[in-house]
């Protein structure tokens, strides 16, 4: 029982902000004429108000949209639903589980537009928690199936790096922070440049004639597109991201790459559909195609094609995480790619592969 | 008394009384039976939104906020928590759920920050203060004691004082001096120039 000349708990007074009714006859009496429970009361408004100001975020949903992808999950009985940031789930769309077509695709958006590319050549996708070697005989390389051949490409931003001053700037411009190098290899010094990798979008639309019109020019026979594929949509995303390097002699000479892990999405092709039918393609090498097939389907494993003849792959920890060495034959270069919380990160240099792995370690 | 049910997902607690509601069986992976309930569809379509907008106070991206209402729903789904009880037990497993997230790993928790940013923004300077000031929205609320961000979450997402107490089974009398202290702790540190990671 409150006293008319007693303060009101503080807790009254903060409910009393929204629910007037809460505060009684003897409170309100007091408050009328104690000027110190009147500033706390301005106090808790103001408070009340910069706090509904700064959570002040409300949307629109798409309610059959997200049934349809809780049906999904349900079906799926995955209780490991996406709850890191990926791609925004869109409306109707399946997400793509199928290795091979993210290998494709991915290559294409990322071939020759970072270090990323020169780090691991098929930077493949998904929403990969680890990554795991996979070796190609280059030959099969070649003589794979061009995406092209199967539908249209469309990337929608910009996808090459842009220059920065500094690794703040780096940070701030890609929201992802710059790992510091706690000391470079031998050979290598001089001060670090930035870049920053904005998150770049790119869509492929799947097209039968496009496919038909490719097995005519090449001879081939190729597998039919089953229905619903064509014309149907692959949408990629990667990055945001940032990259240091260090240059010697006007030849970079290590490079640090960390940015959002790649993801895939499909949309209207169901996901054992799209891989039977991407597997079945000509070119593709049945090692290859036994390797990608042996990848858990659940998305969680980004595949690193890696030439056989030029290289050699060894699984590593870094960070208390998978990582995966990769080091050419003659001793010219070497990467360590990881990926941890959803961000790859992978250390790249004209150096001993062990000399990179000690950089990977020592990021902070 | 009520019982205790924690979700698989958040590490939840939250009170309930017993099963209600018809409920199915769907097939799982690995050939395992799932019961899922059977009024998960009518109340999903009642309450989604709301959970969406709960989790998206907290994590300031509407594509993470739904996200983690799937990880609440598919919990939910799984729950004999009754019908009549369902919207607080989902609403507090979404504040619960989304705090759990920027509190995990301050490194997730800045890579979220970034995901975070709406895809179009009219110029640079306002999508990096957009993000800043997200992320110092964040980091205040990872920084507050879960009882406190719980309370503040879910009376900023507009349940009543006697919904907060029920829905965290805690006495209503607490709930006006625990929103005191969480808002008080929060504006300070919108306030201050503190690095928010």
């Amino acid at each position: 029982m409150s006293h008319p000349s007693s303060h009101p708990a503080t807790g009254l007074l903060r409910r009393a902000v929204d629910e007037p009714a809460a505060m009684g006859d003897a409170e309100r009496a007091h408050l009328a004429s104690c000027e110190r429970c009147r500033e706390e009361l301005a106090t808790a408004i103001a408070d009340r108000d910069a706090v509904e100001l700064a959570l002040d975020l409300d949307g629109d949903v798409d309610l059959d949209a997200a049934w349809h992808r809780l049906s999904a999950n349900l079906e799926t009985a995955d209780p490991r639903v996406r709850t890191l940031a990926g791609p925004p789930p869109p409306a109707r769309r399946a997400r793509l589980h199928q290795p091979f077509a993210a290998v494709a695709a991915a290559t294409v958006v990322l071939v020759g537009t970072t270090a990323a590319a020169a780090a691991v050549d098929w930077l493949p996708i998904f929403e990969p928690e680890r990554v795991q070697a996979v070796t190609l005989d280059i030959r099969d390389v070649s003589a794979m199936p061009d995406l092209s051949a199967y539908g249209e490409l469309d990337v929608a931003d910009d996808a090459e790096p842009h220059q920065v001053a500094s690794a703040a700037e780096a940070a701030s411009r890609s929201g992802v922070e710059v790992p510091e190098v706690a000391g470079l290899p031998r050979g290598v010094t001089g001060s670090a440049q930035y870049a920053v990798i904005d998150r770049t979008t790119a869509r492929f639309t799947f097209s039968a004639a496009k496919a038909r019109e490719a097995a005519r020019r090449s001879g081939q026979d190729l597998p039919p597109m089953p229905p619903g594929v064509d014309g149907s949509r692959l949408e990629l995303q990667v990055g945001p991201g940032v990259i240091q390097t260090w240059s010697g002699g006007g030849v970079p000479k290590l490079g640090v790459l960390r940015m959002a892990a790649p993801v895939a999405s499909s949309e209207g092709v169901s996901l054992s559909t799209l891989r039977d039918y991407l597997l079945a393609q000509p070119g593709l090498p049945e090692e290859t195609a036994q390797q990608l097939r042996r990848i858990p389907l659940d998305g969680s494993v980004l595949p690193i094609p890696v030439p056989e003849q030029y290289a050699t792959t060894h699984p590593t920890t870094v960070d208390g995480v998978e990582a995966t060495e990769v080091a050419l034959r003659d001793g010219s270069a070497a990467a360590v790619v990881w990926i941890k919380n959803g961000l790859l990160t992978a250390v790249v240099g004209s150096v001993d592969v062990d000399d990179v792995t000690e950089v990977a370690r020592g990021l902070r | 008394m009520d019982a205790v049910w924690e979700t698989p997902h958040s590490g939840i607690a939250v009170s309930h009384g017993g099963r209600t509601g018809s409920r199915s069986r769907s097939p799982a992976a690995g050939g395992e039976t799932q019961v899922v309930r059977g009024d998960l569809e009518e109340v999903f379509r009642r309450e989604y939104a709301a959970v969406v907008r709960v989790a998206r106070r907290v994590l300031g991206s509407g594509r993470e906020a739904e996200d983690v209402a799937q990880e609440v729903f598919i919990a939910f789904s799984r729950a004999s928590v009754p019908a009549e009880r369902a919207r607080g037990w989902l609403l507090a497993a979404a504040a619960h759920t989304a705090l759990n997230a920027i509190r995990s790993d301050s490194r997730r928790a800045r890579r979220e920050s970034a995901a975070a940013v709406p895809e179009r923004l009219p110029d640079a300077a306002e999508e990096v203060l957009a993000r800043a000031d997200r992320a110092r929205v964040r980091a205040a609320l990872g920084r507050l004691p879960q009882s406190q961000g719980l309370v503040l979450v879910l009376r900023h997402s507009g349940m009543t004082y006697q919904e907060v107490a029920a829905a965290l089974g805690m006495p209503a009398s607490s709930v006006g001096t625990t929103l005191r202290r969480a808002e008080a702790a929060v504006r300070k540190e919108l306030e201050s120039d503190e690095s928010p990671v």
